[in-house]
């Protein structure tokens, strides 16, 4: 019903120091997002340090030799402005939104700690107390948190994605400051970084700019390549269970290894990114309904794809089955709905549906100035081109129901998947 | 793994569904050179709307409330306001539940009802080029709903669910505790229950939607590619039927109780979560802008407040730590939480308590207020950078009962806060007796209560 709108396509440039830089115009609002997106992050990490990337995105607001330590946020607060950071397997990002006539002060705050950071020793300490507090917050706190961690380290036995961003607890607890500063000084660099501002300005306006902040960087010379190490072939299905005494709830989940947009040809992730919304991505899809509406025996269930990853991607399902069901049974009927959308494929309705659905996303997502600049951000910073996003609505329309099936049957291939149970204690069943 | 979004969860979970005034804590006027331009339209039936147009984008959003929700429903069938809002969009008109979503999908539209304590509400979003359509769905959910029993079946076994695992969620245990210690037997201290859930059936949707929609309290904001005789006739289309009515009963203003010792409920997890709450005031109140200052210095400010400064950043303590008002119609409290590992429980609490005590005792300097009131006018922009935002902001004024121009007075407003205003403020609002705090998880050392 909805055609693909034409995506924005915004202006690009190249310091000579290696800098790539975006720029996308909207001036409804004089404000700006100004990001820093470096391609570095936890799947870089040197084996036994896992954790630093995300522990570096702190210490950046940590001060230089003009800024002191906390400065930073309080700084770019001062001026009206917010400002934050995050890390993925990926990338790791930090923004300011602010004022247009404040722009030049974060860009030059911005530019200063790329390359100038210093902290001491107890800084250096306490953060990593705040990042032990936000391991347990996200992951330890949660069983099911705890139990998916496991469940990808199984997924990617000996490829860094198996190692979660944050670190585990007794790598962040016994990471040191010259690890952290080493892996800052080879990452962080003009030539591996993409800086995306949008908002209340155009190109000419950012060029002069960000020659003058950014283009007196030096480049890191002999930028190591991001090549990663591979996993070993799948051996057959994988299961682990995890208990814990807070979960009250028994419920299931399984994760297949995938092609992502960084790693295929053609439009293979966009067929799986099709074939996974029509299988579990919504209240229409075939797992909701046959599990929820129809047997009545999950009062949750679906299926995702992330396929956004450099190096790879990952399909899960998963179902919390209703009171008095069992997990075997409602993992044999989701076993049974891959295995019909697997023989029967999609009809030409849900087909339609799925697309429609995707791309109302991307649509969307024009409405923010901070959406957009996100959208850009990380396709670049995870291998793909200004043309991918561009053409990504059109893409996701021209995907065909071979290519959906094929996608399908390649990646829900129970030979390479964990399946992951969350129960109470045994006692409590 | 952003470095502050534990912060902004932790307290956005401390705001009530459809409370506008939280955004209002942070929302100062626009700065944009020529302001937003909120409109007052008529629709040919009588039907009030504010109006924002702005052609930039090719997409619309409506947003609806209606005064009366859960806290007006009966005892015995408690939660019945929010299966009622979620069930009209699970089928209307000729449509079953499914046939209803698919048609959504179909239209790249969103459109979904909220129940919230005081009021419910309506978000629709759509792009211009289906508005009509859009506008039909959101009809048709309103007058023509099914009701049909699978739907309403499927959400109770999802409820029931939901109850049995909230017994292990710190969030649900620790708001419980506060809520029976602040102000037992309110109905904002009730809780759904297997037997209010069970009790659940068509006709009591059918007398929630009858009580609650009509015209005696209905506001209504658009925002989008939409001019004024277009959404006066989007709006007769939407709302166009339902009948003058009139406003529902009200509950009872909350009477506070006395600030209690420490409460503890234990929960096996390695961190312990902290909430704690004082009295707090209306937004009506004169106090209302110079708490958003106070606020902002002592607690709201992310990571420039004197809470995160010290937990935080001096000590370790916390990943994030943060205050702000909660106002509801009937109540009215300053709340604050932080998450800590079990051993640490004890002095993070202590921190706070002697944040609370050194601002109390000594009030929050110039330049503090300097800083906020910079942050706090010159932010306003970035939370008016986007449709969707605008609506929120615009549509939160409206229900909060501002006059239709606030959105352009409001940095002028608190512009004009003087230290003088926000030490009184602090004087009133911030006394570190006056707060209650809850720990949920296994804190070590609090035998002897840690507030003393």
């Amino acid at each position: 019903m909805a055609q693909a709108q034409e995506f924005p396509r915004p202006e690009t440039f190249t310091l000579r120091n290696g800098l790539q830089v975006v720029v996308i115009t909207d001036r409804r609002a004089p404000v700006v997002t100004h990001m820093l997106w470096y391609r570095v992050g936890g799947a870089d990490e040197p084996r036994g340090h896992s954790g630093i990337a995300h522990f570096f995105e702190h210490l950046m607001f940590k001060g230089t030799r003009e800024i002191a330590p906390g400065e930073f946020s309080r700084t770019v607060a001062r001026n009206g402005g917010e400002d934050n950071a995050s890390t993925s397997w990926d990338w790791t990002e930090y923004y300011e939104r602010i004022s247009r006539d404040r722009l030049e002060l974060v860009m030059r705050m911005e530019a200063d700690r790329m390359r100038n950071l210093r902290f001491t020793d107890e800084t250096f300490a306490s953060e990593r107390d705040v990042i032990v507090e936000e391991r347990r917050q996200r992951i330890d706190n949660n069983p099911g948190a705890v139990l998916g961690e496991r469940m990808r380290a199984m997924l990617w036995p000996h490829h860094p994605y198996g190692t979660p961003v944050i670190g585990w607890l007794h790598e962040i607890q016994s990471l040191d400051r010259e690890t952290a500063l080493q892996f800052y000084q080879t990452w962080y660099a003009p030539n591996n970084a993409i800086l995306v501002v949008a908002g209340d300005i155009d190109a000419a306006e950012l060029r002069p700019l960000a020659e003058r902040y950014y283009g007196r960087l030096r480049p890191t010379r002999n930028l190591p390549a991001r090549i990663w190490v591979s996993d070993p072939p799948a051996v057959g299905p994988m299961r682990v269970t995890h208990r814990d005494e807070k979960v009250r709830q028994p419920s299931m989940s399984r994760v297949y290894r995938s092609i992502s947009y960084g790693t295929d040809t053609g439009r293979q992730a966009h067929a799986l990114d099709v074939a996974i919304e029509i299988l579990g991505g919504s209240e229409t899809s075939r797992i909701y309904r046959a599990l929820v509406e129809d047997q009545h025996i999950a009062v949750g269930a679906g299926a995702g794809a992330t396929t956004s990853g450099l190096g790879g991607g990952s399909v899960s399902v998963f179902a919390t089955p209703a009171e008095g069901v069992s997990l075997e049974q409602v993992e044999a009927a989701l076993d049974a709905v891959i295995a019909q959308f697997l023989r029967e494929g999609p009809t030409d309705a849900e087909l339609a549906r799925a697309k429609s659905s995707l791309a109302a996303a991307a649509i969307y997502s024009r409405d923010s100035q901070e959406s957009m600049a996100n959208v850009y951000g990380a396709s670049l910073a995870q291998g793909e081109s200004i043309d991918d996003v561009v053409n990504w609505a059109d893409d996701i329309e021209a995907v065909t129901r071979d290519e959906v099936m094929t996608m399908a049957r390649d990646t829900l291939d129970i030979n390479d998947s964990v399946t992951g149970w969350l129960l109470p204690p045994e006692a409590a069943q | 793994m952003m470095r502050g979004i534990a912060f902004a969860a932790a307290l956005s979970a401390l705001m009530p569904i459809s409370q506008p005034a939280f955004a209002q804590a942070r929302a100062e006027q626009t700065a944009r050179q020529d302001g937003v331009d909120v409109e007052r339209i008529v629709s040919p039936s009588g039907i009030e709307a504010w109006l924002v147009s702005d052609s930039t984008v090719p997409m619309i959003v409506v947003r609806a409330y209606w005064r009366g929700g859960s806290a007006i429903e009966p005892d015995a069938k408690s939660g019945v306001t929010g299966v009622m809002t979620d069930m009209l969009t699970e089928g209307a008109g000729s449509m079953d539940a499914n046939a209803f979503k698919e048609r959504l999908e179909e239209l790249n539209m969103g459109l979904g009802f909220s129940a919230g304590w005081d009021g419910v509400g309506m978000s629709l979003t759509t792009l211009t080029e289906n508005r009509d359509a859009a506008f039909e769905m959101a009809r048709l959910a309103l007058f023509e709903p099914r009701f049909d029993a699978a739907p309403l079946d499927r959400i109770k076994r999802q409820m029931l669910v939901g109850i049995r695992t909230r017994d292990t969620n710190p969030s649900y245990i620790a708001n419980l505790a506060l809520d029976n210690a602040l102000y037992p037997g309110h109905t904002y201290a009730r809780r759904t229950s297997r037997e209010s859930v069970v009790a659940i059936d068509r006709a009591s949707l059918i007398e929630r939607r009858g009580a609650l929609f009509n015209r005696a309290t209905l506001q209504i904001t658009i925002v989008g590619d939409i001019d004024a005789a277009t959404a006066g006739r989007a709006v007769d289309t939407m709302f166009g039927a339902l009948p003058q009515g009139a406003a529902p009963p009200e509950p009872a203003d909350v009477t506070l109780s006395a600030p209690t010792p420490l409460i503890v409920r234990e929960l096996p997890q390695p961190q312990s979560l902290v909430l704690f709450a004082a009295p707090g005031i209306q937004d009506e109140d004169a106090d209302w802008i110079p708490l958003a200052v106070a606020n902002y210095i002592v607690g709201g400010g992310g990571f420039s407040s004197r809470l995160m400064d010290q937990v935080r950043e001096q000590r370790g303590l916390v990943y994030g730590i943060g205050t702000g008002p909660s106002v509801r119609d009937h109540s009215a409290l300053i709340r604050g939480s932080a998450q800590t590992e079990n051993g640490d429980v004890r002095e993070a609490i202590e921190v706070t308590r002697a944040e609370f005590a050194r601002i109390y005792n000594e009030g929050a300097t110039q330049a503090e207020v300097n800083d906020a009131i910079t942050y706090l006018t010159g932010s306003f922009a970035l939370d008016l950078d986007s449709n969707v935002k605008i609506s929120s902001v615009v549509h939160g004024y409206q229900t909060a009962g501002r006059p239709i121009d606030y959105i352009n007075r409001r940095n002028d407003l608190i512009r004009a806060v003087t230290l003088a205003d926000v030490n009184r403020v602090i004087r009133r609002l911030y006394n570190p007796d006056a707060f209650t705090f809850v720990v949920v998880g296994q804190p070590e050392g609090l035998e002897a209560p840690a507030a003393q």
